[in-house]
């Protein structure tokens, strides 16, 4: 039996394992005798990793971005948390069997807290996508056990960075954490309706919210799209009980996880004129913040072909203006450069707007389809929030192609070395004229060992590691640049390419 | 108009050498050129700073095909993710610093920043910017951002200093020779330059107005979709064509229309008008045989006359009517099939003719431009050979210089 196995008793006799559903134990290991040819029983290390780290070292770091989700195999480790006032204090100590980071892989917020290894530490990280699919399973232990320490542990700190909560105190937040309901929708369920009694403010942990409106003959105009830790019906806390209405249709676009605090319960906490006026001030800025975003946008008849598009879900754009781009084609043969299987990641389609085009490269999303889609862990976000694809992961399957919403993914022949060394190109031959006099010897055809090779997923990766972004540095006519999206929101007749 | 290469600090540069050159010339009060009068130190040197200025202006050309080759230095400093990782680690630590009011000042942050990136190996690929934060905007005091260092200049740099030093060199080449023809390697050495630059000149105004005269001529489709739309559309008709072949043995006019593509797709779509209204009128003629099969009278014997120019239909349609004569069901729904087996080669044929008429409608579009892209690039094919060979020239002309 290999130590692996032992582990796995482990990992098996955690009450946060029980009654996990067997496929989502079936991606967390091979048990033997049901493993296939080159596998051997284990830990399916494409969502499971073991991680040894010693006293001291640091585990996670407050304020990065990544989703994994820790359980302490052996060892102590403890949680300090950076106040905005410089002061440091210990959240939590964790011992075998205890667990951290749920707050993280629910709603791909920066971490909450540092943790530090108290002791030589073994931690078992499972990934985002495993995370979600033993977490949406409501009845097993795993997500209630999840739920009940996120209650404990996280959800006032998450409801701290709501704005709606910017201004009130830990004592009351602990107290609207205790009143509040963790609820979950199925995609496409309907969340609120527009016109019916509005009962509480949600905040968003995890999924997407459309919300939108209903004219009268039925075509459904969206007004925006909520992710993680946005909120929404702040207004019927200003109204009456007669006319607190939803104002918007709100529809579950994915799995979606909400805090749902009840109406009365604000009426309990910020009872007192002061906590009162207070918390409406905060709810008037946020109303105005919103009424103000969507008047500068009123006049722009395409935002709504943005948000449609979700460009603005996007933290940056390649936009390529036409007006000085030759179409040389320099930005693609440099992203062929850079890249070693000489396949090139940048697209020169896109939506465009007159004069500039919103190149399909990776906008990094705030909430990557991609990433959770990808059922092999294929598909990770850095820690400067980079989307990353692991190509030795990536099975072929192609649902990220299909989840991005840009078609920023694309499933390409990725080469081999052998491949690339047939490939290769010698200085002669990248002269120009002189490369149709010499011609390199065809190499031998590798041999067919039977095997398809299936196409993997590939996309920008921002020529990550090098001292350039290739198709920018390299545009001798300055017509590509990274922009922000946010910043073309002006932008006027939009089609899509 | 591309106008960034109108904003150039080599532009100014190159003046200021073009202007120093012309006022020693004028201090010195030698006359252009080898001519008597000239002075032999001023042509010497003004033939060095030529030579100089072009060899600056063909770095650009280097540094395109080195990086193309991968063997730019840029390609030597490439780090690994997890360095990256670990320096961003690092960064996200002094951030933190910051806000615990650890720095007095930028230098401070920018300095510890510095050390981070240098300790895990990245300084190369990932520079620091600090700038004080504002506090309206509640950005803590001093904010530290990266971007990655670009140490050898954008190309859009190079191509600047390419065109101005191309340019100034020309100039320079005039003041050294005078534009003398008096011997034929002057001859040579002047034309073509002059050829150089001219044809730089043209580069230079399609540079700037080129791209606005393409964008404006692509009305629905892109440069380069129109290429993926007519590669699709050609593929689609190949292999409707494949499936065509042997339907349409029998009638070389129609084929060979089809298979003539869009240069051909007038003929084609004359050619199909006529065709498709013979067949029109068999298939219904062959409807009322199908109709009348049935019935108490038998088969409409008139209409199968009809079908003598459609033999394949009318063969199909008689041995469809003698195998199942016994059985009027069948018989029915035979004839059907052999009626339907024909209509359907028509309506493969229809679509094919509209996909030819798809493709030569884009054909149109890419033809314009791909004219435009032409013209865009022509002036390459006339400047880079006669840059290459003004090379060979000069170090000919300056080995003769040397040697005698």
């Amino acid at each position: 039996m290999s130590e692996e196995f032992d582990v796995l008793g482990l990992i098996q006799s955690l009450p946060l394992f029980e009654k996990v559903k067997p496929s989502a134990m079936k991606k967390m290991f091979i048990e033997p005798g049901k493993e296939k040819k080159d596998e051997s029983p284990g830990l399916q290390d494409k969502h499971v990793r073991f991680q040894v780290a010693s006293a001291g070292e640091v585990i996670v770091r407050q304020g990065e971005l990544d989703t994994e989700f820790f359980v302490v195999i052996e060892g102590i480790a403890s949680a300090y948390r950076n106040e905005t006032d410089g002061r440091t204090h210990l959240v939590a100590t964790y011992g075998t069997g205890d667990f951290f980071g749920e707050m993280s892989a629910i709603s791909h917020q920066p971490r909450s807290a540092t943790v530090k290894a108290d002791s030589p530490t073994t931690l078992m990280r499972i990934d985002a996508t495993l995370f979600q699919l033993m977490f949406e399973d409501k009845t097993s232990s795993f997500a209630t056990i999840i739920d009940a320490r996120y209650r404990e542990r996280a959800l006032a700190y998450h409801l701290m960075t709501a704005p709606i909560f910017k201004t009130t105190s830990k004592d009351k937040l602990d107290l609207v954490a205790k009143g509040a309901a963790l609820v979950s929708f199925e995609k496409d369920q309907q969340i609120t309706t527009e016109g019916k009694a509005a009962d509480a403010v949600y905040l968003v942990r995890a999924g997407i919210v459309k919300r939108s409106r209903v004219n009268e003959v039925g075509i459904e105009t969206v007004h925006d799209y909520l992710c993680d830790n946005s909120s929404f019906g702040e207004q019927a806390l200003l109204e009456n009980e007669e006319e607190r209405n939803w104002r918007y249709n709100g529809t579950a676009m994915s799995h979606v996880d909400l805090v749902k605090v009840p109406i009365d319960l604000f009426r309990k906490v910020f009872g007192d004129n002061e906590s009162k006026t207070r918390l409406q001030r905060q709810v008037n800025l946020l109303l105005a913040e919103e009424e103000g975003i969507k008047t500068s946008l009123s006049d722009d008849d395409n935002y709504e072909l943005l948000v449609g598009n979700e460009t603005i879900k996007g933290t940056e754009a390649l936009v390529i203006d036409l007006k000085k781009c030759t179409r040389c084609n320099l930005c693609v043969e440099s992203c062929v450069a850079v890249h070693e299987d000489r396949v090139p990641r940048l697209s020169k389609r896109g939506i465009r707007d007159g004069d500039l085009m919103l190149s399909s490269a990776c906008y990094n999303c705030k909430i990557p389809e991609c990433m959770l889609s990808c059922k092999f862990g294929a598909i990770r976000r850095d820690k400067d929030g980079q989307i990353h694809i692991i190509v030795d992961n990536c099975t072929g399957c192609s649902k990220c192609e299909s989840g991005c919403p840009y078609g920023v993914i694309r499933m390409a022949h990725v080469l081999t070395p052998d491949e690339m060394k047939a490939q290769e190109t010698s200085i002669w031959e990248s002269i120009p004229l002189l490369n149709k006099i010499y011609k390199k010897k065809a190499p031998p055809a590798p041999a067919d060992d039977g095997v398809k090779q299936m196409p993997k997923a590939i996309k920008c990766d921002l020529c990550a590691g090098l001292p350039f972004e290739a198709c920018v540095y390299n545009c001798p006519c300055s017509a590509i640049s990274r922009q922000n999206p946010e910043a073309l929101k002006g932008i006027g007749t939009l089609r899509v390419s | 108009m591309n106008t960034t290469l109108f904003k150039s600090p080599h532009a100014l540069i190159a003046l200021l050498v073009c202007a120093a050159s012309y006022a020693w010339l004028a201090a010195i009060g030698a006359s252009m050129g080898t001519r008597e009068g000239s002075n032999v130190d001023y042509v010497i040197w003004s033939g060095w700073i030529a030579t100089a200025l072009m060899v600056v202006a063909m770095l650009y050309c280097a540094r395109k095909y080195m990086h193309k080759m991968r063997y730019s230095p840029e390609f030597k400093m490439k780090v690994g993710v997890r360095s990256l990782e670990a320096a961003d680690a690092g960064l996200n630590e002094i951030r933190r610093r910051v806000l615990r009011g650890d720095f007095k000042n930028r230098g401070e942050v920018e300095q510890a920043a510095r050390r981070v990136l240098r300790d895990e190996g990245v300084h190369k690929v990932v520079e620091v910017e600090v700038r004080a934060g504002d506090a309206a905007a509640d950005e803590p005091a001093f904010v530290l951002e990266t971007r990655p260092p670009e140490r050898y200049g954008r190309m859009s740099k190079w191509l600047h200093a390419h065109a101005y030093y191309g340019l100034a060199s020309g100039v320079i080449v005039i003041f050294h020779g005078g534009f003398a023809m008096t011997h034929p390697m002057g001859i040579l050495l002047n034309v073509l330059t002059a050829v150089v630059i001219l044809t730089g000149v043209v580069g230079l105004a399609l540079f700037a107005w080129g791209p606005t005269w393409m964008t404006r001529n692509e009305k629905d489709l892109n440069f380069e979709e129109s290429f993926v739309i007519d590669g699709s559309l050609r593929d689609k008709i190949a292999a409707m064509l494949q499936g065509l072949r042997e339907a349409l043995s029998g009638e070389r006019e129609i084929l060979g229309a089809l298979e003539g593509g869009i240069g051909d797709y007038k003929r084609a779509a004359g050619v199909f008008e006529g065709w498709i209204d013979r067949k029109r009128t068999a298939i219904a003629a062959a409807d009322r045989f199908v109709e009348s099969a049935g019935g108490e009278g038998g088969p409409d014997q008139g209409a199968l006359a009809e079908l003598g120019q459609e033999p394949e239909l009318r063969a199909g349609l008689e041995t469809a009517l003698a195998a199942n004569a016994e059985d009027p069901k069948k018989l029915k729904s035979a004839l059907k099939k052999a009626r339907d087996d024909f209509a359907k080669t028509c309506d493969q044929v229809q679509d094919c003719v509209v996909l030819l008429g798809q493709r030569a409608s884009a054909g149109r579009g890419l033809k314009a431009l791909t004219r435009i892209k032409f013209v865009m690039n022509v002036w390459r094919a006339v400047h880079i050979p006669a840059s290459l060979a003004l090379c060979g020239l000069i170090v000919l002309h300056i080995l003769s210089i040397l040697w005698y």
